[in-house]
């Protein structure tokens, strides 16, 4: 029901923060959280900080796959294959990162 | 057991820090990682199927933008033909009431300048107001209406101009922060007043599966939970027994949302999950919700093609009227006893919003209603079902011919 | 009462339906075109007039963009490019331009100078020339700005019309896609960054090789300005009974207009190109066509997708999605605004 953008916020000025948005789009919002600072990453909705991004929490969602993987396999299943491939492409797209 | 890597090892190992912003599109739209994911899913329908006797699973996504997500993306397509989506009343634009729209236009006519976002701009009005039906109809007709990105482009704009001025401010919980913030921090010129038309989700969620009845999981909305934290889900799983996990926008956020359900449903423990721990927590965001507090009131409600729901809109509080265009423009919000179905004949959005039927169950679907001319607010909003159907096709399994 | 609405110049269903209620209609079969041309029986960029060796191509259009100088380019230069493309686009070499401008009372007299000044050196640059035009000045509020009307004239032996496009055929694109659509809705939403530049050029240098030596082998060709590929693709479809399926993944679109698109919630697909062409080429030369197009600076061209035999049940265009699923793509319905969800 509400898009939302991710962007690293470039400064604060008071109530507004400079949000770039990636490949030099900047704009201003409204700082809608507790604290924001320089270098954090936030998601934006209609020109107001909704909430920060947090860099541990990526990899959580692939530990409840791994979890549901791990339930598949104990009651019969090649789920245990997905995993691996799972894991060799995340490796992939890890290493690449720019 | 395998264990999957540690990501933050891994990239700290590569040398650099993460930009999170393309991590999120590497990692999350990534079709090696989604296919996999999607033999996941197909697994657990396998054993839901067999082992279990289950003949369908019906899992709910509240929020518009996973509908988006779902169609844009193609979800149901990769999907067994067990599992199915059904989208629900998440779109701010589809819910809001005939009455406000028909009020901007008509303060539009008078000579106001008239802001909204782009949404809000198209949707039709089930009376006319001097011949127009629609803000876009009213700016046809020459009236000074102004489609923004956002509230604080409006604030902007009318400070610069100094007219007399009003905002359509629709919104769930996500949106509404903005309105309460600009007022709080005084950003707000004088000439400019809102027509506060705000809502909150979860009484309406909660409407919808007690009408519905028959859902098997719910994604709940990723954005939302932003601000209200995923603890205002748990009467999900609590009280009516439905797996329901807070999912992100990505469209493997979705394919694990769906997992996750599955496995639930598996297990037969339904529960309350984060999907989108990446920005959402339990507690929400503390700060835009002491400011929703203190510049709203929330009061029963109507939602349209619903009818009033309790405790699930915004007002904005007495000692701030001079922001309420209401009232400083005279205008009398319709009480429970004078609301009206607020839907054109035929229209069958109030069941489309609630997950009852599918937008293709409506016989003006394509033929009286398009995304060009809608019938019914649900083809409105780029996020309405019916209009996200209507140009993406949620409807077959093209993934064979393809 | 019906009412013209601006969702009516978009470029999507409605102008195409504006157009058939408003004018195809209207006329008899034949008045639509000449013998042995193309006319309106077959709406394409340009109409073409058979002559004694080949064709006359010649094309009209109406250019208005707000704000009338944008980051890589102009009114002028989106005039002389957007008729110059139109004329290629038909297999056409574009020779000679008419204009006819109207401007509202109050313009400074430089904006138009330099507007028009653009123009002719386009045109010059181009080798085409200006034979004729026309000047109207309406009183001040009923008109915003400039509006620059400019009719083409282009020699052709064979004419590409894209109600040929055939199963099999390879469906190509020149470069990054949605530039201009984006440079245009970055200014209008006062986003100042470099990353945002119109692609408004003539395809002269791509396409006169290309018509010279595979005018047998392009079965279709396009630029997309309104209503972006999806739009074009869908006309291609439905002039020529295929379904085309386009793969997601191969598409060239910029990492910054990805992000305006996120952001502003519109569909890169429908944004417009104005220097970008879009070609259908048979498949047993399209790897050839292709590095010929790298060859001629075109480094960004690539195929993105195939013509198929059309399946009864299914919608015409087809996207391949990233995570491997399927959608249909629409053409693209109603005014392009920001949305909020």
């Amino acid at each position: 029901m509400c898009l939302g953008v991710y962007g690293k916020v470039l400064r604060v000025e008071g109530e507004l923060a400079v949000v770039d948005f990636g490949g030099g789009l900047t704009r201003d919002a409204l700082v809608g959280v507790e604290e924001v600072r320089e270098g954090d990453y936030v998601v934006v909705h209609a020109g107001i900080i909704v909430s920060r991004l947090s860099e541990e929490e990526f990899e959580e969602v692939f530990r409840y796959v791994e979890e549901a993987v791990k339930q598949l396999a104990m009651i019969e299943s090649r789920a245990a294959e997905y995993l691996e491939s799972m894991k060799m492409r995340l490796e992939e797209n890890l290493s690449g990162q720019k | 057991m395998i264990t999957l890597l540690n990501i933050r090892d891994v990239v700290i190992s590569v040398g650099q820090q993460a930009d999170l912003r393309y991590l999120t599109k590497k990692l999350f739209r990534d079709k090696a990682l989604a296919s996999q994911i999607i033999k996941i899913i197909r697994e657990y329908w396998e054993v839901l199927r067999t082992r279990k006797g289950v003949e369908e699973v019906k899992i709910m996504n509240f929020c518009g933008t996973h509908e988006y997500t779902t169609t844009h993306y193609g979800i149901r397509s990769v999907l067994p033909p067990g599992v199915n989506l059904v989208a629900g009343p998440g779109c701010p634009v589809c819910i809001t009431p005939s009455f406000y729209v028909e009020a901007a236009v008509r303060l539009a006519l008078e000579g106001l300048t008239l802001y909204t976002y782009g949404d809000a701009y198209k949707l039709p009005a089930v009376k006319e107001v001097g011949g127009c039906r629609s803000l876009s109809d009213a700016r046809m007709t020459g009236a000074d209406v102004r489609v923004v990105y956002s509230f604080l482009d409006a604030v902007r704009d009318a400070a610069r101009h100094d007219k007399p001025s009003v905002f359509l401010a629709v919104g769930f919980e996500t949106t509404c922060p903005a309105y309460a913030s600009s007022i709080a921090n005084k950003l707000v010129p004088k000439n400019l007043t809102l027509i506060m038309a705000g809502r909150l989700t979860p009484p309406a969620a909660r409407f919808a599966v007690e009408r519905v009845g028959t859902v098997s999981g719910v994604i709940a909305p990723g954005h939302v939970s932003t601000i209200t934290g995923a603890g205002v889900w748990r009467f999900l799983p609590e009280e009516f027994g439905i797996p329901t996990v807070v999912s992100g926008f990505e469209p493997l956020d979705v394919l694990i949302a769906i997992t996750l359900i599955l496995k639930q449903l598996v297990e037969g423990e339904p529960k309350l999950m984060i999907e989108y721990s990446r920005t959402v927590t339990m507690e929400g965001n503390r700060h835009a919700k002491r400011l929703l507090a203190e510049v709203f009131d929330t009061v029963d409600a109507a939602w349209r093609g619903i009818g009033f729901i309790e405790k699930s809109g915004y007002t904005l509080n007495e000692n701030l009227s001079q922001y309420d265009a209401f009232k400083v423009y005279g205008i009398r919000e319709p009480s429970r006893e004078e609301w009206r179905h607020d839907l054109l004949p035929g229209c069958m959005c109030g069941q489309v919003i609630l997950g009852a039927a599918k937008p293709t169950d409506c016989r003006l679907f394509m033929k009286r209603c398009t995304p060009g001319t809608p019938y019914g607010p649900c083809m409105v909003s780029v996020e309405g079902a019916c209009s996200i159907w209507a140009r993406m096709g949620g409807r077959e399994s093209l993934v064979e011919v393809v | 009462m019906s009412k013209i609405s601006l969702a009516h110049g978009s470029g999507g269903i409605e102008t195409s339906s504006l157009l058939t209620r408003l004018i195809l209609n209207r006329l008899p079969e034949w008045m639509k075109s000449l013998d042995g041309g193309l006319g309106l029986d077959f709406p394409d960029d340009s109409a073409a007039i058979p002559v004694r060796e080949g064709y006359i191509v010649t094309t009209i259009d109406a250019y208005t963009v707000s704000p009338i100088f944008f980051p890589g380019g102009d009114l002028g230069k989106l005039a002389a490019a957007g008729t110059i493309n139109d004329i290629l686009m038909l297999g056409g070499r574009p020779i000679a331009v008419l204009d006819a401008i109207v401007v509202e009372e109050g313009t400074t007299m430089d904006d138009l100078s330099r507007i028009v000044e653009s123009m002719i050196s386009v045109l010059g640059e181009e080798k085409v020339c200006l034979v004729g035009g026309d000047i109207k000045v309406m009183p001040r509020g009923q008109l915003d700005g400039i509006l620059i009307t400019t009719a083409g004239i282009g020699v052709a032996l064979r004419i590409i019309v894209d109600r040929n496009v055939r199963p099999g055929d390879k469906i190509i694109v020149s470069g990054n896609i949605g530039e201009h659509g984006a440079a245009i809705l970055a200014a209008q939403q006062g986003i100042k960054s470099d990353e945002f530049r119109s692609d408004v050029s003539p395809l002269t240098k791509l396409m006169l090789p290309l018509i010279e030596d595979y005018a047998e082998d392009i079965h279709a060709a396009r630029d997309p300005t309104r209503g972006g590929i999806a739009m074009a693709l869908n006309d291609w479809a439905k002039g020529s009974q295929t379904m085309i399926v386009i793969y997601e993944s191969e598409l060239p679109i910029r990492e910054p207009v990805v992000n305006l698109c996120e952001m502003m919630g519109v569909d890169p697909l429908n944004l417009a190109s104005e220097g970008t062409a879009l070609l259908a080429v048979s498949p047993d030369k399209a790897d050839e066509v292709l590095s010929r197009m790298h060859e001629l600076g075109y480094r960004e061209a690539r195929i993105i997708g195939e013509a198929r035999e059309r399946t009864s049940s299914i919608g015409l265009v087809v996207l391949k999605t990233l995570i491997g699923g399927a959608r249909i793509l629409e053409p693209p319905s109603g005014e392009l605004v920001p949305r909020i969800c």
